[in-house]
């Protein structure tokens, strides 16, 4: 039988580009692997993202509009935000955190959001709720906003900053968990360039860490030997306190008057910033 | 016949018609250009404006990297949607049209080979969508160094009210810098101009085989979406299918034959601020120009003996 | 002798309906030759092959069989296109450009630059008598301009043929009239031309030789007197002849004996018009015949 034009003409196309197919498709997949590993192609993940959108968001995402899309949702979130509605603040930034995996921020502004803006409105916006239930409430949300941030250090290994936010979330407030703070600010100082301040705070908490008290006194007095540019009053007045905690001879002791005396004086119940 | 061979004198003997001429394809490729600045196509730019005027507006709570990220997100992003939209329409529009004005008789009349007026009409899309991209980056570039600098004074301002080291100072500014004006966003625009380039090649592949334009629009959007997931799709449909026939004479083959757009997503990241080396960007470019070589030999071969 | 302007040598093209298997001959066989110099005019009927025999010649098409050269070239062969000036029916060009861009492009792709592709578009434009509307874009132009500016266009390369698909349709009487004049002065350079028209009486009036398609075969072709005189009858035309002149004509020729007939008498039409309508009806007849025979044959093979 004698194709026609059209017929003999379709099969050769499809012919040509089947072949290729098969010869572009191994140098294809060999640059897709190697823009993945180095981090210029996000992966995705489908089937995550498949369940939190529905499927035009889904091909936006995939088709490279996914910064977009995540524009988009912050700007949703950031609504849902001034309404105090923090389910969908939270549903937000976990789609917005699937889209962009990559994107720092995102972690940290969703973690903030849950950690401290839902966990305080939990514990004192509603005056009807029972004090011991919004207690807890609020312990929940604070829950979430730490292993919402464990979510964006695995993904994000190499990250000092999610570090500093989670250790910042484990010791405000009601959560304190010097031992865990103290930890993620040590994983912070081994992955980023190094911040004075984040060094004397691992220091602080440290020295609040059962157990770790000789440790931490020695670790601050390395800082304070370092020279006048740490001696804040923070530093000098967590030693103080160090120095009568483990009854250290008065002639190691530093000569530097305790910034706090005055209120500790007056205030012998105030809980200072790093007490 | 002495005044057909005074004509003869002065028309050279032999036909002076080089088999591929570069020059030819130029005058085809201005043309189209022409045509489509004359179709009032950079309207868009001022659309394109107006968004990166609000965006830069946009003030959320956000850090002050953020804010650099999000215009340069949602500038990057519309000038994505911009050419592949205009990659597809324009490219299925133009030979149709040629064809229905009759133009394309005149033109192929002339001592035109058709290798080149395809060539030409590729081109010409492709030097509109290059010059809209520059038009535009420069538009945004404008507007992202205005707003970087602005942004950097209030981080300033706040970090040493915060009584922050000038050291610490120094990297906390770098880090927003670096989502400020960088070399490096031009990858970014040669991505997404990359991509546009294969957009319109498959677009006018389809078009020389297509009976309508809008034939045309919708045969390239479904290969551009398909395109985007199909190495997913494939992946969960071949497990699922393990060894069936559906799967090897349908999944397979559709997955070779659609172009696999993903490559092309790294603008996104680019922007986002990864790192990347003008190598990368070479073999990037290498793969967008096989497409683009491979698609117009396809084209061509539908269109060398097509009739009119 | 020198090589022929047009050369088509037992053309036949097909085409196939649809997705049945029906095919279409839209010409059969066809054989025709436009020497250099001459005017050429191919008449016939909506439908009858013309536009598909140009095509094959401007290398649009591929004939299915068959051979179409233009002075000595394969009309496949791309360089044949440079000799060739072509319009199109109706055309239209680029809207977006202007009456001189339109030339400067088409004179570009045939290769011409600067100061000499300058210089011929003002030629052209001036030959076409459109150098008000230079500057025009073509969305402006009217059809009988748009006409002009389309032969200025096929002309911008200087070629040595020139082919016209049906030139004045849709044209008012004076532009036809300035196409017309025109292709008087192509042949005066000794251009050759190679017409489709089914307007009879331009044809008459302008081409050397015609030749006359229908049903994709060629009839009649021939210089024009030669296709119109009818050697055995002689035509009188008469101014006011009354009734009883022309019975008395009658009677003198009855009367006269020898074999000598009066075939009719009437208001005289144009002689290549009459011509044209007999052979369409020649052919419209022998379709019907042929019909009939198919008929039968299926009729016979059937039983």
């Amino acid at each position: 039988m004698k194709l026609g034009r059209i017929a003999r003409k379709t099969i050769g196309a499809l012919a040509i580009l089947l072949v290729f197919g098969l010869v572009k498709a191994p140098l294809e997949n060999g640059m897709t692997r190697r823009y993945v590993e180095s981090g210029l192609i996000a992966e995705v993940a489908a089937t995550e993202l498949s369940s939190a959108v529905g499927q035009s968001t889904m091909l936006a995402v995939l088709g490279g509009l996914r910064p977009l899309v995540a524009i988009y949702t912050t700007l949703h979130a950031f609504d849902a935000w001034s309404f105090r509605e923090w389910d969908t603040v939270e549903r937000d930034y976990r789609l917005i955190t699937t889209m962009m995996p990559e994107d720092i921020d995102s972690w940290v502004t969703g973690s903030w959001h849950m950690a401290y803006n839902a966990s305080a409105s939990a514990r004192y916006d509603d005056p009807s709720v029972p004090e011991a239930v919004a207690e807890k409430n609020g312990r929940d949300w604070m829950l979430k906003g730490v292993a919402f941030i464990k979510k964006g250090i695995q993904q994000n290994p190499e990250s000092a900053k999610l570090h500093e936010e989670l250790a910042r979330i484990y010791w405000k407030d009601k959560l304190d968990e010097p031992c865990l703070a103290a930890e993620e600010y040590q994983e912070s100082l081994k992955l980023g360039p190094t911040k004075t301040f984040i060094r004397r705070f691992y220091g602080y908490f440290l020295s609040k860490c059962p157990g770790h008290e000789r440790e931490a006194y020695d670790y601050l007095m390395d800082l304070y030997r370092e020279g006048k540019k740490q001696r804040l009053p923070s530093l000098i007045s967590r030693i103080k306190a160090m120095e009568e905690a483990l009854k250290i001879p008065q002639a190691e002791r530093i000569p530097d008057p305790d910034p706090d005396r005055e209120i500790r004086k007056e205030y012998p119940n105030a809980q200072l910033p790093f007490d | 016949m002495s005044e057909s061979q005074v004509s003869s004198a002065e028309s050279p003997a032999i036909p002076r018609v080089p088999v591929f001429s570069p020059g030819r394809i130029w005058v085809l490729t201005t043309s189209t250009f022409t045509q489509l600045v004359r179709m009032k196509t950079f309207y868009f730019l001022i659309v394109f404006a107006i968004l990166v005027a609000g965006a830069s507006n946009l003030n959320l709570l956000y850090t002050s990297a953020q804010k650099l990220r999000m215009l340069k997100d949602a500038s990057f992003g519309a000038m994505s949607i911009f050419s592949w939209l205009f990659a597809i329409a324009a490219t299925a529009v133009l030979i149709p049209r040629d064809l229905e004005d009759r133009t394309l008789y005149t033109i192929l009349a002339k001592p035109v080979p058709r290798l080149e007026y395809l060539l030409g009409k590729l081109f010409g899309v492709l030097l509109t969508i290059g010059v809209a991209l520059v038009v535009m980056q420069i538009l945004f570039t404008g507007f992202l160094f205005f707003r970087e600098v602005t942004v950097l004074a209030e981080e300033r301002q706040s970090l040493e009210a915060q009584g922050m080291s000038a050291e610490d100072i120094r990297a906390q500014l770098e880090l927003v810098r670096a989502q400020g004006v960088q070399w490096q966003l031009i990858y970014a625009l040669i991505a997404i101009f990359l991509k546009a380039s294969v957009v319109a090649a498959v677009t006018m592949l389809v078009s020389t085989f297509a009976s309508s334009t809008l034939f045309t629009m919708i045969v390239a959007t479904i290969v551009f979406v398909v395109g985007h997931f199909h190495k997913l799709a494939a992946g969960y449909w071949m497990h699922e299918l393990s060894g069936s026939l559906v799967a090897k004479l349908v999944v397979k083959p559709i997955v070779m034959i659609i172009p696999d757009f993903r490559v092309f997503n790294v603008t996104e990241n680019i922007v986002g601020g990864t790192p990347v080396d003008a190598g990368t960007m070479l073999t990037l470019a290498g793969l967008a120009l096989l497409y683009v070589a491979v698609y117009s030999a396809v084209a061509l071969y539908l269109f060398i003996d097509k009739e009119f | 002798m020198s090589v022929p302007a047009v050369e088509v040598r037992n053309l036949t093209k097909v085409f196939p309906l649809s997705l049945k298997k029906e095919y279409l001959v839209a010409v059969e066989d066809l054989s025709l030759t436009v020497n250099a110099g001459e005017v050429y005019g191919l008449i016939g009927p909506n439908g009858s092959g013309k536009s598909t025999t140009m095509k094959v010649v401007l290398g649009l098409m591929a004939a299915t069989t068959g051979s179409t050269k233009v002075f000595g070239i394969e009309s496949r062969d791309v360089r044949s296109r440079h000799q060739i000036g072509f319009l199109p029916e109706n055309p239209y060009f680029y809207k977006h450009l202007t009456g001189l861009e339109t030339l400067k492009f088409y004179g570009k792709l045939c290769g011409l630059r600067g100061r000499e592709l300058k210089d011929r578009a003002d030629e052209m434009l001036a030959l076409v008598d459109l150098e008000g509307a230079r500057n025009r874009r073509l969305g402006g132009y009217s059809k009988g301009m748009l006409q002009r500016i389309g032969l200025a266009q096929a002309l911008i390369q200087r070629p040595k043929l020139v082919v016209l698909d049906e030139p004045t349709a849709g044209v008012d009487p004076i532009g036809s009239r300035q196409i017309r004049d025109l292709i008087f002065k192509l042949k005066e350079d000794g251009i050759s031309v190679f017409l489709c028209s089914h307007l009879l009486e331009q044809v008459q009036e302008v081409c050397d030789r015609v030749g006359i398609i229908a049903r994709g075969r060629m009839w009649r072709e021939g210089p024009l007197h030669e296709l119109i005189a009818i050697e055995d009858q002689t035509e009188l035309v008469l101014r006011d002849a009354s009734p009883e002149l022309l019975a008395k004509i009658g009677r003198l020729i009855e009367s006269e004996g020898g074999g000598a007939e009066l075939m009719r008498s009437g208001h005289p039409r144009t002689t290549l018009e009459r011509l044209f309508l007999d052979i369409v009806r020649e052919s419209q007849e022998a379709k019907v015949k042929e019909d009939r025979e198919k008929a039968a044959a299926a009729e016979s093979s059937k039983k």
